[in-house]
């Protein structure tokens, strides 16, 4: 628990030089996986984890075009 | 057999009605997958699988998440060692097991930052039942520079053997299960994503079809079933980089994770894709993945009969090995934006796109497997 | 000790939320009743530019876009319908691309006839500090920001046309 709230608090610390939602052209294209995510999870889930002795690591969401919900 | 049979018409139909009333669909957020994934090994072993994802927005700020999958395992009538399992009575036929499962969720925008996904899980077999129920909530910050994503999720199964009566025993299996991720933006072209997984299995957690050849002095062996501790304690901590390439058009993915558990099981992953712009629309990848691992504190090539095998913990499962695996894939993304501009009454694809996947797994265990996999996108 | 992960999970959750709830909205409402910052932007496909100055004594939405955005597909067409019903009310969408091909394609795709200009080196959209995108700003007769609006579901949107008429003075 102690590392996760150390984590969390270096991020808060190191969000500083935030990118304005305006520079976020280059994350919000599909070069960078935002939607091929669920596909490779999927590949994880039916593979990896059934052949291999490990799990996890699939990550979480962020990146793309930060837009309004 | 028959709810998958009924799963498998209502994802036709479901296929069907919402490619017709695609362009209906006028809200954020809503998005249709069709997956198809295809995978053979070294064994004559292959599964198929089909899923198809429905996320749709049902009211502002809620939205319904629908996934049904179905696979069709098909394996040849000698087992070899590819960790593929089927009941004895059926050792000397090509064995065909079908599987069903179903994801139904919420997902509701508590505020423009933050939002909470409670989903229920039930996955279907003829020996192999499993339920679950999933909490995500996403937070995002630093006018959405960060991204922090917590989920938990309690597993219940029934861990089947079909006997040679033709009846089935059941045992029960538990997990539970914790993740949280930070997604954290660094630049204009880079995202940093860290994350941790923990799972706790208690139970029964062997495989009730797969025996372990115990040999005596005399070096003569028996079979006994499989003997795994009842408890298993798993995390993993992961760390990837995401790198937009300007003057090529190109990204860099980079990945990492360390894995262990109290079996002494421990991994390394590294990961590395590449993919790039050929044309406007067109995105070649090209990835590599590396996996090497220890063995399991009771895993053994040759196991000794001892003086009570009820003590003893022993595995036949090759996933408890110590080994290395690589894995080399390529995949093609078409994205329809381009077509949607030029095609009137097309409008609703130009978010769309499919992919199609090959990869290329061999790992030291003399074990290899070729997976193919594709996938339809549509996002409204 | 997997009822601590849980409950320190929990704990955690709850402290994210507070978090934000107290700290890290994205809003961007200290802007209301400051002056808008003036600008003068050319078109996106002519010579001519559009200066906010010059439209004071009107009412006026500049709403801020982008073709990788993909709300955006939904906001355009809403500001054109807001267009044709108020006809008293001036719209400027300003387009940060940083290609104007990639805005061109986008509008002609949306098939929408807005006033677009272009903030080429993107001083605008910084002087006006925007949240997200897309953004629009609401502003009076007298120059001044009444409401910067960025959702676009149906409750935000009643809320901008209910501002929008009391500044028309439509009852």
């Amino acid at each position: 628990m102690k590392k996760i709230l150390v984590l969390f608090v270096a991020f808060l610390i190191s969000a500083c030089a935030a990118v304005k939602p305006w520079e976020r052209e280059k994350l919000a294209d599909p070069i960078m996986e935002p939607q091929s995510q669920f596909a490779k999870q999927k590949l994880d889930d039916k593979f990896f984890s059934s052949r291999e002795g490990s799990m996890g690591g699939t990550g979480g969401i962020g990146g793309g075009c930060g837009c309004a919900k | 057999m028959c709810g998958t049979k009924f799963l498998r018409i209502i994802f036709i139909i479901l296929l069907v009605i919402c490619i017709q009333l695609s362009p209906v669909f006028s809200q954020d957020n809503d998005k249709i997958s069709y997956t198809t994934y295809y995978f053979n090994d070294s064994g004559n072993n292959s599964v198929i699988t089909t899923s198809f994802s429905l996320a749709k927005m049902i009211i502002s700020g809620t939205a319904i998440l629908l996934d049904i999958e179905l696979d069709k395992v098909s394996l040849p009538p000698i087992d070899g060692s590819t960790g593929a399992t089927r009941p004895a009575r059926r050792k000397d036929k090509t064995f065909e097991k079908n599987r069903g499962q179903v994801i139904l969720g919420f997902e509701q925008t508590i505020t423009s930052t933050t939002s909470l996904a409670v989903n229920a899980y039930r996955s279907q077999e003829i020996d192999y039942l499993s339920n679950a129920a999933v909490v995500t909530l996403s937070q995002e910050m630093f006018q959405r520079n960060t991204t922090i994503t917590l989920r938990a999720q309690y597993n219940d199964d029934k861990v089947g053997e079909l006997l040679e009566t033709g009846s089935l025993h059941n045992e029960s299996k538990t997990t539970i299960t914790g993740a949280a991720a930070i997604s954290q933006i660094l630049s204009a072209s880079t995202v940093f994503d860290l994350s941790y997984d923990y799972m706790l299995l208690k139970g029964f957690l062997n495989d009730p079809y797969r025996k372990v050849q115990v040999f005596d002095a005399n070096n003569a062996f028996q079979l006994l079933s499989e003997n795994h501790p009842d408890k298993r304690l798993r995390q993993a901590v992961s760390a990837k980089i995401s790198q937009y390439v300007d003057p090529v058009k190109a990204s860099l993915i980079g990945s990492y994770r360390y894995y262990f558990d109290d079996w002494d099981v421990k991994s390394h992953t590294a990961e590395f894709r590449f993919n790039k712009y050929v044309f406007d629309d067109f995105i070649l990848g090209f990835n590599y993945r590396y996996y090497t691992q220890t063995g399991a504190e009771f895993f053994q090539d040759r196991y000794a009969l001892m003086a009570n095998p009820l003590e003893q913990f022993r595995t036949a499962d090759y996933k408890l090995n110590p080994f290395n695996s690589n894995t080399f894939g390529f995949n093609f993304r078409f994205l329809f934006r381009k077509f949607a501009e030029n095609n009137p009454g097309w409008e609703f694809l130009s978010k769309s796109s499919f992919e199609i996947m090959y990869l290329r797994y061999t790992n030291d265990l003399d074990f290899s497997a070729n997976i193919i996999q594709g996938s339809l996108n549509f996002a409204i | 000790m997997n009822k601590i992960f849980i409950k320190n999970l929990f704990i955690l959750c709850l402290l994210i939320l507070f978090t934000n709830s107290v700290l890290f909205s994205a809003g961007n409402f200290d802007q209301v009743d400051k002056e808008a910052p003036d600008f003068k932007l050319e078109t996106l496909n002519g010579p001519d530019s559009v200066t906010l100055s010059s439209l004071r004594g009107h009412v006026v939405l500049i709403d801020f876009w982008a073709s990788w955005c993909p709300p955006c597909a939904k906001s355009l067409p809403l500001l054109a319908k807001l267009e044709q019903k108020y006809k008293n009310l001036a719209i400027v969408t300003i387009n940060i691309d940083d290609e104007k091909e990639n805005a061109r394609q986008f509008l002609h795709k949306l098939n929408v006839d807005l006033t677009v200009v272009y903030d080429a080196d993107k001083k605008v959209v910084s002087a006006y500090n925007v949240p997200e995108l897309p953004s629009a700003y609401l502003i009076d007769q007298y120059g001044k920001i009444r409401l910067v609006h960025s959702a676009y579901n149906e409750e935000q949107v009643k809320k901008l046309e209910f501002t929008i008429r009391g500044l028309l003075d439509i009852k």
